[in-house]
């Protein structure tokens, strides 16, 4: 399939010896927003991690854009036109907002196309564009959280990976944000693998979905099926329920 | 004579501004090497005795400017070469097993034990002495002369010219280069600084190669205007870690540091020599003091972040 700009074959992950992503296939294809939800410690981040090259791979492959990268260091995951927002320490913040922002577009030469990607996201982000010369460090919450996902649009990339970009925002800034992402695909043209807490929220905005549970995909679909699905709330159940939360 | 005492201050003043140019100087190579890896980095000092040594055994190659020009560039290329060794073979695999600054502190400690008296060991072995001292053939020269006892050097036009230059070349790289800033974005976050497509083993390769060249650069005017022995770098360390801690691990702020600190210990040493006749080996007391009285008052350092610079500009 030409369209298919993600994919991850059996794909197992972790961090020290015990694999906590397990044989995983997901794909993402031009164009999708793709979102993976899931109970609480289901291997949802990790798995991002392990595509991205930040945790350790022990077994199968990532493929982007029928090439295997599954070796590739994460600077080089960048350079080929990957990009990667984590949950936690997603800024710099003893740098400002536009240093922020230049270290995302730190592999691009041409000082026109950075101020261009820097134009982009301020399109995208309009409040950054004032902040530009604070240190994000000090900035809230969901100011950093844009920065965060500005920083990884600035190579714009084919593929923008996102974990839990609403976490520990109020439900409004959340909400926005995704909304946002919308945005993004829409204009930058980026496809979107995106891992949420809120399973409502995610499978609403995306294109499709998958259900993860014990480092294994249970369920996959377009976020209408998976929602109704008449074994989501058992999947789900005793760790975290599927409607309206935060 | 009334003479004798305003001379002797300008004097004490001059060698101050030499002294603390100096120190200023070695504590920009510490304070960068802390900024990018936060290494307290106590093998530091060891780069400068090799700097030393190094441009004293070739400044002769060559007569006058030439040979010191020499000298001054394999300093820096063999301490510059002996700060990579010390990271690529001493810090960096601990701190890819996780180690805390304060393990690679102690590690630091160990490397400048090895290097410091590696290097007394081979001028043993090789000179069958302790106490081989070395400086470039080529001596310091007086430039201007005051009434006759105080004089203008050329190591004083040296480290001064080079301590300001450096100390502004690096707060420029710092905030307004991309490299500087792939320093800063390395030692902010590692792991974002990767994902952003920084190599950052070559950002630390780059830090550690100049922090070496500034110690180098060190050892060179030390041994121009002084005579090195193993053990020099190792009792300045006092003072070039006074200057950096006092300049909140900035690069102005050393530069600042150092000098106030080089013309307290000499202006005191001076002040206690001529009315009391002896006291100059308490000189170290003066840098411990004035770091205390320094992260008494104002514990970020004599001057703020230089991030924080960035924001107002």
């Amino acid at each position: 399939m030409n369209t298919r700009i993600l994919e991850t074959r059996r794909l197992s992950g972790g961090y020290t010896d015990v694999p906590i992503v397990h044989e995983v296939d997901v794909h993402v294809d031009k164009g999708e927003i793709v979102a993976l939800v899931g109970p609480n410690g289901a291997g949802k981040s990790t798995l991002l991690k392990t595509i991205y090259g930040v945790a350790k791979v022990f077994g199968g492959n990532v493929i982007f854009e029928s090439r295997d990268v599954t070796k590739l260091p994460p600077e080089r995951k960048t350079m080929i036109g990957m990009g990667f927002v984590p949950q936690t320490d997603n800024v710099f913040p003893d740098l400002t907002v536009e240093e922020n922002l230049e270290m995302g577009a730190y592999l691009i030469e041409d000082e026109n196309k950075i101020r261009d990607a820097m134009e982009l996201v301020f399109n995208i982000f309009p409040a950054l564009r004032g902040l530009r010369n604070v240190l994000a460090g000090s900035l809230s919450g969901g100011q950093q959280r844009m920065v965060a996902v500005g920083r990884a649009l600035m190579t714009r990339p084919k593929i923008l990976l996102l974990d839990e970009p609403t976490a520990g925002l109020a439900p409004k800034i959340a909400i926005e944000l995704l909304k946002v992402l919308q945005k993004i695909r829409e204009e930058a043209g980026v496809s979107i693998l995106i891992v949420e807490q809120h399973a409502r929220r995610a499978l609403e905005l995306s294109d499709r979905g998958y259900v993860l549970v014990y480092g294994k995909v249970v369920l996959e679909g377009t976020g209408e099926e998976i929602l109704s699905h008449p074994d989501l709330q058992r999947l789900f159940l005793g760790v975290q329920k599927v409607g309206k939360e935060g | 004579m009334p003479g004798t005492f305003f001379y002797g201050s300008i004097g004490a003043i001059f060698d101050g501004l030499l002294v603390g140019s100096l120190y200023g100087l070695m504590a920009l190579g510490l304070t960068l090497i802390y900024r990018v890896t936060k290494i307290p980095n106590f093998a530091y000092a060891e780069y400068i005795t090799y700097g030393g040594y190094a441009a004293a055994a070739t400044a002769g190659l060559a007569a006058g400017f030439k040979g010191a020009a020499i000298g001054a560039l394999f300093a820096i290329l063999v301490a510059a070469a002996i700060a990579l060794a010390s990271d690529e073979l001493g810090f960096k695999p601990l701190w890819r097993r996780g180690a805390s600054s304060l393990h690679l502190l102690v590690a630091s400690i160990g490397i400048g034990l090895v290097l410091r008296y590696g290097l007394l060991g081979a001028i043993v072995l090789f000179f069958s002495t302790r106490y081989l001292e070395a400086s470039t053939p080529q001596r310091s020269v007086a430039l201007v002369q005051l009434g006759g006892i105080v004089s203008i050097t050329s190591a004083h036009v040296l480290a001064v010219s080079a301590a300001v230059v450096l100390a502004v070349g690096l707060w420029f790289m710092f905030t307004r280069t991309r490299i500087g800033k792939a320093m800063r974005a390395t030692a902010s976050n590692p792991t974002l600084a990767r994902i952003s497509g920084i190599n950052i083993f070559a950002v630390r390769r780059i830090t550690w190669l100049i922090a070496g060249g500034l110690a180098g650069l060190a050892g060179f005017t030390y041994a121009y205007y002084n005579f090195v022995n193993p053990e020099s770098g190792w009792l300045m360390l006092l003072w070039i870690f006074a200057a950096a801690t006092m300049g909140g691990f900035t690069f102005l702020g050393a530069l600042i540091s150092g000098i106030i600190l080089g013309l307290a210990e000499q202006y005191i040493s001076f002040l206690a020599q001529y009315f009391v006749g002896t006291g100059a080996q308490y000189s170290p007391i003066i840098a411990l003091a004035a770091m205390f009285i320094v992260l008494l008052f104002k514990p970020e350092g004599v001057i703020r972040m230089e991030a924080l610079a960035v924001r107002r500009a």
